[in-house]
């Protein structure tokens, strides 16, 4: 279980940091009505995605060990990464379609 | 000798030349380099002699990498085969005599 | 660097491609072993000591006189069955032996004769065909080459770290371009840990030199210390009979001093029934460093006799190994090692069909060389998942009573190959990755249905059974077979929305 928990941690981080960034925030359904809300706010979400990532390291290590753990965590984290940055895309282009 | 001299100006020729530089010298100058640590490790460590070459043949491959990473870098073929063979040859020297 | 990245991923790309395929089946190798014995279902886990006691019974009645013995207790995926082997010196004319073990009668387990999932993953370091040696040298300088593509691919395109998070798939070569940039920066941590530690291995094969001239090239010592370091010890024979410790104070002294929750995964008794016999017993791994080494038993007595801590060296180069393996590793991040050897599928995959895209040129017909790439990798991407498939399938339909059952196995295995081969070069001025998809959908449909009519284990009566080695299969089988089918689909729709336009270019051209 503790697997699951820290793979929805790892995509949040990643989402945060990538979401942080005015090109990737066009394309979040909702919230791209809205206008980027600035530099401020995009430095927050980095901080934010790193340290939900850093939890998801730690998290992993309360629950393995480091050395099983950081397997683990090497491992959610690919396929945490692979599979957001495909929804993203996924999204990228449904915005470009309805354009 | 005059097609072999135009072969290694042209193209495929520069890109050969650099091959056997990274390919070749970089496998002599990554063993010497290995060599070097191992024994050094051994002697300015409290490592056994085993050890110390068990982790200078751990590095090993990587020092090669980064060597034809870097010939592969250089701009002027001169410089690389120049320093590649400086470097070769330093550390032979250095592993012969510690 | 561009250009070395190129060079150095497409001239070694197709071998690297069956590598990283055949070394992601290596991490289920047990599991295709027990899929291809389908006579035989896991045993229950018992205690140590009935394990033992009828191997030692086993290896008493039938190769008493070995140097070495070898038990592996039924209590891991690594081992569904009790299995032992034994060795004879090399001089000896006897023949060594491995056979599993039905340890309520003590008799052989009898299956078919199958190459397994070890074989295909053994073709993984030692490719197929070829003198011994070979296979593994040649792996050696594709695991370099491999390292180096790493390498300049992250200095090549450093800028891509800042913004990875877009896969443009609809723009035809860049989303070749993107999926290769997105499976590579995804699993970068695993392929540089597992093409490092597969460096590792060549060592001893390609940069033997440094521990040699670190001796002053004194092989005698070298070997004599590694031994050492190892643990290897040379306990000789005395001559002389003895008898055996008996296996229920073996088994007790073996659970006294193993670490708290760990298994053994195999004993070994060397000189048997002699005065200096001495057991050695290696637990699993429960993690990527080791934390007990081998114990090492008196064979009279039964006593510890030592279990000597490993050097800081040797636990390095071991962690790099066992992470490689992965034999540590449970179900979950089994899962995991294969996702993430499937991204590095996907990594060398997309880079060598994108190296033929970027090439191609829309108005201009495919020049030989280009062709040559095309076929060669539709033969290696679509044409080996196909030639597995055979593979299977050929473990239920050859002959049981055929003469080296194993070997055709993997030969029906290369001929499935070569055909796709021969079909790809047919097929490569027209739809050619279109068509191998298809006929790799039929393969993938095809293993559970001949599973079905040529055992007593199809999906129906498996699931029936919660039999979960055989449900998976087929349920895995199953949906790769749908995804390539859906692939076909989407390949065909794109071909009939490019059909138009390519076939009045034609005529034009033919007019001018």
């Amino acid at each position: 279980m503790t697997i699951f928990a820290v793979l929805i941690i790892s995509c949040l981080g990643l989402s945060c940091m990538a979401f942080a960034k005015p090109k990737h925030w066009k394309v979040i359904p909702f919230l791209s009505q809205f206008r980027h809300p600035g530099k401020r706010v995009q430095e927050l979400m980095q901080y934010l995605g790193a340290i939900l990532l850093i939890l998801a390291v730690y998290t992993c290590q309360l629950n393995w060990g480091w050395a099983l753990g950081l397997c683990f965590y090497a491992g959610v984290l690919s396929i945490a990464l692979f599979f957001v940055s495909l929804v993203i895309s996924y999204f990228e282009n449904t915005v470009k379609n309805k354009l | 000798m005059k097609k072999l001299n135009a072969y290694f100006r042209s193209y495929n020729g520069q890109v050969l030349l650099r091959l056997i530089a990274a390919i070749l010298i970089g496998y002599l100058a990554s063993n010497a380099i290995g060599v070097v640590m191992a024994k050094s490790l051994d002697r300015w460590t409290s490592l056994h002699l085993s050890e110390a070459s068990l982790y200078a043949s751990l590095s090993a491959f990587f020092i090669y990498s980064v060597i034809i990473l870097w010939a592969f870098s250089v701009r002027s073929q001169k410089k690389l085969w120049r320093q590649l063979s400086v470097l070769t040859f330093i550390f032979a020297v250095l592993a012969y005599v510690i | 660097m561009i250009w070395l990245h190129t060079w150095a991923g497409l001239v070694f790309c197709w071998l690297l491609y069956f590598m990283f395929v055949t070394g992601t089946l290596g991490y289920l190798d047990s599991e295709l072993d027990s899929w291809m014995k389908p006579e035989l279902s896991a045993a229950e886990e018992v205690s140590l000591e009935t394990d033992l006691s009828a191997a030692v019974t086993y290896l008493q009645a039938h190769a008493a006189d070995a140097e070495r013995w070898f038990i592996s207790p039924a209590n891991h995926r690594d081992n569904p069955q009790l299995r032992v082997s034994w060795r004879y010196p090399r001089d000896s004319e006897k023949s060594n032996g491995r056979e599993l073990i039905n340890r309520d009668t003590g008799e052989e387990l009898h299956h078919r004769e199958t190459a397994g999932g070890q074989t295909l993953y053994r073709m993984h370091y030692r490719l197929h065909y070829l003198p011994s040696g070979w296979g593994f040298r040649l792996v050696g300088i594709f695991t370099l080459a491999m390292f180096i593509a790493l390498l300049t691919g992250v200095v090549a395109h450093r800028k891509l770290f800042k913004d990875f998070f877009s896969f443009r798939p609809q723009k035809g070569k860049t989303a070749w371009l993107d999926m290769h940039n997105l499976s590579s920066i995804a699993s970068l941590p695993f392929q540089l840990m597992i093409t490092y530690s597969g460096l590792i291995f060549a060592i001893s094969t390609w940069m033997p030199f440094v521990g040699v001239a670190a001796y002053d090239f004194d092989v005698k010592s070298l070997r004599a210390d590694i031994n050492e370091m190892r643990g290897r010890s040379s306990v000789k024979a005395a001559g002389e009979s003895a008898n055996l410790v008996g296996m229920d104070i073996l088994s007790q002294n073996i659970e006294a001093s193993i670490n708290d929750g760990a298994l053994v995964r195999f004993i070994e008794i060397k000189n048997p029934n002699d005065r200096n016999a001495k057991i050695f017993v290696n637990p699993h791994l429960s993690g990527p460093v080791q934390e007990q080494n081998k114990l090492q038993f008196d064979g009279r007595s039964g006593k510890l006799e030592s279990s000597k801590e490993q050097s800081g060296a040797l636990q390095t180069r071991n962690v790099f190994i066992n992470l490689h393996e992965g034999l540590f590793a449970g179900p979950a991040l089994r899962l995991l090692y294969i996702l993430s050897g499937i991204l590095g599928t996907l990594m060398v995959a997309t880079g060598a069909i994108y190296y033929a895209q970027k090439r191609k040129r829309p108005t201009h017909a495919l020049s030989k060389q280009q062709m040559l790439v095309n076929i060669v990798n539709g033969g290696t991407i679509i044409g080996l998942p196909i030639s597995i498939c055979i593979f299977m399938i050929s473990n239920r339909l050859l002959a049981i009573e055929l003469d080296q059952r194993a070997d055709w196995e993997v030969h029906s295995m290369f001929l499935a190959w070569l055909a796709s081969f021969v079909l790809a070069a047919f097929w490569v001025k027209d739809a050619m990755w279109k068509k191998l998809t298809l006929v790799l959908s039929i393969a993938l449909f095809t293993v559970p249905i001949v599973n079905f009519f040529s055992t007593n284990r199809g999906l129906g009566q498996s699931s029936w059974q919660n039999d979960t080695l055989f449900v998976a299969t087929d349920v895995v089988m199953l949906s790769m077979a749908a995804i390539s089918l859906l692939l076909w689909a989407i390949l065909s729709k794109k071909e009939q929305r490019q059909q138009s336009p390519i076939r009045s270019s034609n005529a034009h051209s033919a007019v001018a």
